[in-house]
């Protein structure tokens, strides 16, 4: 089984933050139909912000270092530059799992369903939002079920992240004609639910892009 | 929407830069954060009191920070929450040992962001206790207070618990003040013209020349109704029914009212609406203790305004009228 250590994290990093700088555009257009159009910028700024702190820590070859302040130091970067609210359930999930990780400096592979699993019960613990209101939560979570059942049934993390992806744009799909019951979407009520909910093409594309398919 | 500005980007710290420049020695940025701002670092044996919320509010929210008021003030960009980082730089500069009160609207981004804060300072051994502004009566029915937004109402949590905390009162009891100030406190307002992000090209929200919104938040959340405008003694009777129910006020009570304009809107409006205002109150048989009557807590350049009440107690009128000093504001 695959263990992976600090490098592999900040590679990981590196590749979620190239992605939601590449795709920014399409985060803005989505949360303009139904929030208030500032999600790429701010996706897109966070992104920038934990690029370049990995890129110091390069620099000063950190390798030693453990888990939690990797997370945590991303965590806090990241809200620093996009403190929204999605900014901050995102950085709240990011803390949760390398405050699991704690000291340690590698993660198991068996580990990932898991940890991915915090992620979301963070955000929506943290959130207060749960599938069905129309939320990042609405892939999020088809993700996360997905990525578990197939990597117990296959034990093969390639094909299980790619079935997960493909369960997160089916998500993001669903969220078409669903009314939002949480955060500024809420107030429009029926008006635009035709449109997906912009966490939800966030999600979907992040899974997406990073098993490499457009 | 003409703006004097420079680059819309640069559109807070420029005018926070102006704040520092403008009042060199009363404020200062904590940790060098300019996010950050600050009266007086460590004060012994006084609780710190620390607020903060998005920008465009002025004098909300960093204009309470003063002698008698708040310590610190965490800054968001326009109508955002401030970030962990710049609470941090604020709480780790003022507190001196008794702890800290948080004391902020409530909004969804900002109670996520200074609940992690308070995680974090609790990890450093640093106490925290938090209260939420929960005034706007348009928001949520009484019943569900806790799930009302805060608007300019806060202003009676800050006097109030800034005085407390100026006079030595512990952690606990500042915070179970400020909560027993907010149930006391509702407003109500309305809205006649939006207002334009800077750099955006539209106003927030869009309403009709002859048109008013009742119960409009500070950042364009939808009211209650959107009508025609109506004269101002009709607006004050709408805008105090509502709020002599809430509080269920009744003949001999003591109050502190508070009109206040969300930007565009004159004093001499406001006055006009106070007059009005008044002329209710004294028809019911309340007492109106103190009369604040500008712009408390704007929303750029929103016309419109609103009217809160505070039923004081004994405690409350004491620290009501303490002495206490910001440059921003009168009080």
């Amino acid at each position: 089984m695959e263990s992976y250590g600090i490098k592999d994290v900040e590679n990981l990093f590196l590749s979620l933050c190239r992605i939601c700088r590449e795709n920014q555009e399409s985060f803005t257009e989505a949360d303009s139909r139904l929030g208030d159009g500032d999600m790429g910028i701010t996706i897109g700024k966070g992104a920038a912000a934990v690029e370049r702190i990995l890129h110091d820590r390069e620099i000063k070859g950190n390798e030693t270092e453990e888990m939690s302040k990797l997370f945590m130091d991303c965590a806090m970067e990241w809200n620093r530059c996009a403190p929204s609210t999605l900014g901050t359930l995102i950085s709240f999930g990011m803390m949760a799992v390398g405050k699991e990780l704690n000291h340690r400096s590698h993660i198991e592979e068996d580990e990932i369903p898991g940890l991915v699993k915090l992620f979301a019960d963070t955000i929506a613990t943290r959130g207060s939002a749960r599938t069905g209101d129309k939320t990042i939560l609405d892939a999020l979570y088809p993700y996360v079920e997905t990525l578990r059942s197939c990597y117990e049934d296959t034990r093969d993390l390639s094909e299980a992240l790619e079935k997960a992806a493909e369960a997160a744009r089916q998500g993001m799909e669903r969220t078409k004609g669903m009314i939002a019951r949480t955060g500024r979407a809420s107030w429009l009520n029926t008006r635009n639910m035709e449109y997906p909910d912009a966490g939800a093409v966030l999600m979907a594309t992040v899974g997406t892009r990073l098993v490499g398919q457009e | 929407m003409k703006k004097c500005m420079n680059h819309s980007d640069d559109f807070v710290d420029n005018s926070l830069d102006g704040i520092y420049k403008a009042h060199p020695g009363f404020y200062e940025k904590g940790n060098g954060n300019t996010r950050a701002l600050i009266h007086r670092s460590k004060v012994p044996g006084k609780v710190s009191i620390i607020t903060g919320g998005g920008f465009g509010h002025l004098p909300l929210f960093l204009g309470y920070v003063g002698e008698g008021w708040c310590d610190g003030a965490a800054v968001g960009n326009v109508f955002t929450s401030p970030s962990c980082e710049a609470i941090l730089d604020t709480a780790r500069s003022v507190e001196h040992e008794q702890g800290i009160l948080f004391l902020f609207g409530n909004y969804f981004g900002d109670s996520m962001n200074f609940q992690m804060a308070s995680e974090i300072l609790e990890m450093e051994g640093i106490q925290t206790a938090t209260v939420k502004g929960l005034d706007d009566i348009a928001s949520a029915s009484r019943e569900e207070y806790k799930k009302r937004r805060g608007i300019a109402g806060i202003v009676y949590a800050y006097k109030i618990a800034g005085a407390a905390a100026a006079k030595g009162s512990s952690l606990e009891e500042i915070r179970d003040l400020a909560e027993r100030v907010i149930q006391n406190t509702a407003t109500y307002g309305v809205a006649f013209s939006s207002c334009t992000l800077p750099g955006a090209q539209k106003p927030v929200f869009e309403i009709g020349d002859e048109d008013m919104e009742i119960g409009m938040g500070i950042h364009g959340e939808p009211g209650v109704r959107r009508q025609k405008i109506m004269e101002s003694h009709e607006i004050a009777k709408e805008l105090c029914t509502a709020i002599v129910k809430d509080l269920e006020l009744k003949a001999g009570d003591e109050l502190s009212v508070l009109v206040n304009g969300l930007g565009m809107t004159s004093r001499e409006e406001l006055y006009i609406l106070y007059n009005d205002v008044a002329k209710y109150l004294e028809g019911l048989g309340l007492k109106t203790e103190k009369v604040l009557v500008g712009e408390y807590a704007a929303s750029l350049e929103m016309a419109g305004l609103s009217v809160s009440i505070l039923k004081l107690d004994k405690t409350m009128k004491e620290l009501l009228c303490a002495q206490a000093y910001t440059p921003l504001i009168h009080f």
